[in-house]
């Protein structure tokens, strides 16, 4: 049986809850609502931002007549074979550089650099080394995540606790005993942390590889749509790539919510 | 009485580009079986350095460090180094798990460890919901797991109020005795150690050298001990021998 003080309490706190969520709807329906009504009326120049019911139109009749799903699928694609090559390069370059301190502090500038570098500036050397295809989008997406991924991964190895490690030493623990029951296991939440950073470079360097070269995905749509002045293809694609993101957030959430 | 350690003529100096620093000056003595050692002195006069060095954790340094027959380490640290993300039993079957010796008999033999510090009803709990000397608890029994006969214990109980701090001192001192283990103890607590001691040895400002030794004899309690009519003489030795 709840006190009256927990009772209380738990009002406080759903109400809170409930008023967080309604600010954030009404904030949503306040934007589509104005957006309509300036779009329709050329308070916002519509042939550039459009305005929501054409978009919305504009997304059914994409839907039906371009294969929405099919380009939406080729994005999701790469963005998911990406992510995993991200973070699978990420996860041993970072075992590297936490077990060797002499080979940290060598490859440390160089890091630094290419992280700083605009990876899209490699976009044609990427073209002429994997061609005009799906692998040359996945490099993109590599390159501007990986580097990221590394730095953030491999200060959360740095920083495990040195008290563990101590104690596994003086039980005459091996390096792989370190790594599997101290290093992976106490960095669980940091490295779904930078799951979550990795994922959203990931769709960016996707679409900017479509940019660069490709025949589908919603890296495409957007593309088509400015060269042909269909400024609502262009917002509809820019949404679609919204709840794409979003999507894949909240699947990370889930993981972490629920495999941790 | 056979020693299970024997430290002989241990040099050890910390080194920057700037400057070297030595911590630790031809220190030499031996720990006997059974025997409950504790060393007190300044701090960061390199007490724990010793421990380090005795471990293993630490193999920069000049001397020789000889053990008895069958040596088993255990090192509890002053530092929490329990696993957050693990349970209480998971916790407690580390150190057994990274050396190979996982099977029933040492499982039950963990068991009766929890079930003896209050810890086995709540085994599959996190221990990041224990308090202080619960968790300090945890980390004995893991430390006790794979049956040393020597344990190391730096400033192990230093993070704990003084009620459990005593509880706990008490329940060492027991182990140490019923088991037949030897314990190396580093304190800044001079009190502790000359309730829980066979032995006390004083080192010096850095460079730490030994700069006396004690034999206590005093009751089979930590905590009665505290009452004894010769512990005051002890403190007030110690205390001298410290701040002089």
């Amino acid at each position: 049986m709840s006190s009256k003080e927990h009772l209380l309490f738990l009002r406080k706190s759903k109400r809170n809850k409930i008023i967080i969520r309604s600010f954030q709807i009404l904030i949503f329906f306040l934007f589509i609502l104005f957006y309509e009504l300036f779009g329709r009326n050329n308070i916002i120049n519509s042939f550039i931002t459009s305005y929501p019911s054409k978009i919305f139109s504009s997304l059914i009749s994409l839907f039906i007549n371009n294969n929405l799903l099919f380009h939406i699928f080729i994005t999701l694609k790469e963005v998911i074979l990406s992510f995993i090559i991200t973070n699978i390069i990420s996860i041993i370059v970072s075992l590297i550089l936490f077990l060797f301190n002499t080979f940290d502090k060598i490859v440390e500038p160089y890091l630094t650099m290419i992280n700083s570098l605009p990876k899209v500036a490699l976009g044609p050397l990427i073209i002429i080394s994997f061609g005009s295809s799906s692998s040359s989008i996945i490099a993109m997406a590599v390159l501007i995540s990986v580097f990221t991924s590394i730095e953030t991964i491999s200060n959360c190895f740095k920083n495990t606790s040195t008290s563990i490690i101590k104690m596994l030493k003086s039980f005459n623990a091996s390096t792989i005993q370190i790594i599997w029951y101290a290093i992976i296991p106490c960095n669980y939440k940091n490295i779904i942390s930078s799951f979550k950073i990795s994922i959203s470079l990931c769709l960016i360097g996707t679409i900017m590889g479509e940019f660069l070269s490709s025949k589908s995905g919603v890296g495409y749509l957007i593309l088509y749509g400015t060269q042909v002045f269909n400024m609502s293809l262009v917002m509809a694609s820019i949404i679609v790539l919204l709840i794409m993101s979003l999507c894949l957030y909240l699947i990370i959430k889930y993981i972490e919510k629920h495999l941790i | 009485m056979n020693s299970i350690v024997c430290l002989d003529n241990i040099n050890k100096s910390y080194h920057s580009l700037d400057y070297e620093v030595k911590v630790i000056n031809n220190i030499s003595f031996k720990i006997n079986n059974g025997e409950f050692v504790t060393i007190v002195g300044p701090s960061g006069c390199g007490k724990s350095t010793i421990l380090n060095i005795i471990s293993g954790l630490d193999k920069d340094y000049d001397g020789v460090v000889t053990f008895g027959e069958d040596i088993s380490i255990s090192y509890m640290t002053q530092e929490e180094s329990l696993f957050p993300h693990l349970s209480i039993l998971d916790n407690a079957l580390i150190a057994l798990k990274v050396k190979g010796k996982l099977n029933n008999n040492s499982i039950n033999y963990v068991n009766g460890l929890l079930r003896k510090y209050g810890l086995f009803d709540i085994r599959y709990k996190k221990v990041s919901e224990l308090s202080g000397g619960q968790k300090q608890r945890v980390s004995l029994v893991r430390t006790l797991s794979i049956k040393p006969n020597l344990i190391l214990l730096d400033e192990a109980f230093s993070s704990l109020d003084y009620v459990n701090r005593l509880k706990i001192s008490e329940d060492v001192y027991h182990i140490v005795k019923e088991e037949n283990i030897s314990a190396l103890m580093v304190s800044h607590d001079i009190a502790e150690a000359i309730s829980m001691s066979d032995r006390i040895i004083v080192l010096s400002n850095r460079p730490a050298c030994i700069k006396k030794e004690y034999l206590i004899s005093l009751g089979d309690s930590p905590i009665e001990n505290r009452n004894n009519k010769d512990f005051n003489y002890y403190f007030s030795k110690i205390w001298e021998d410290i701040n002089e």
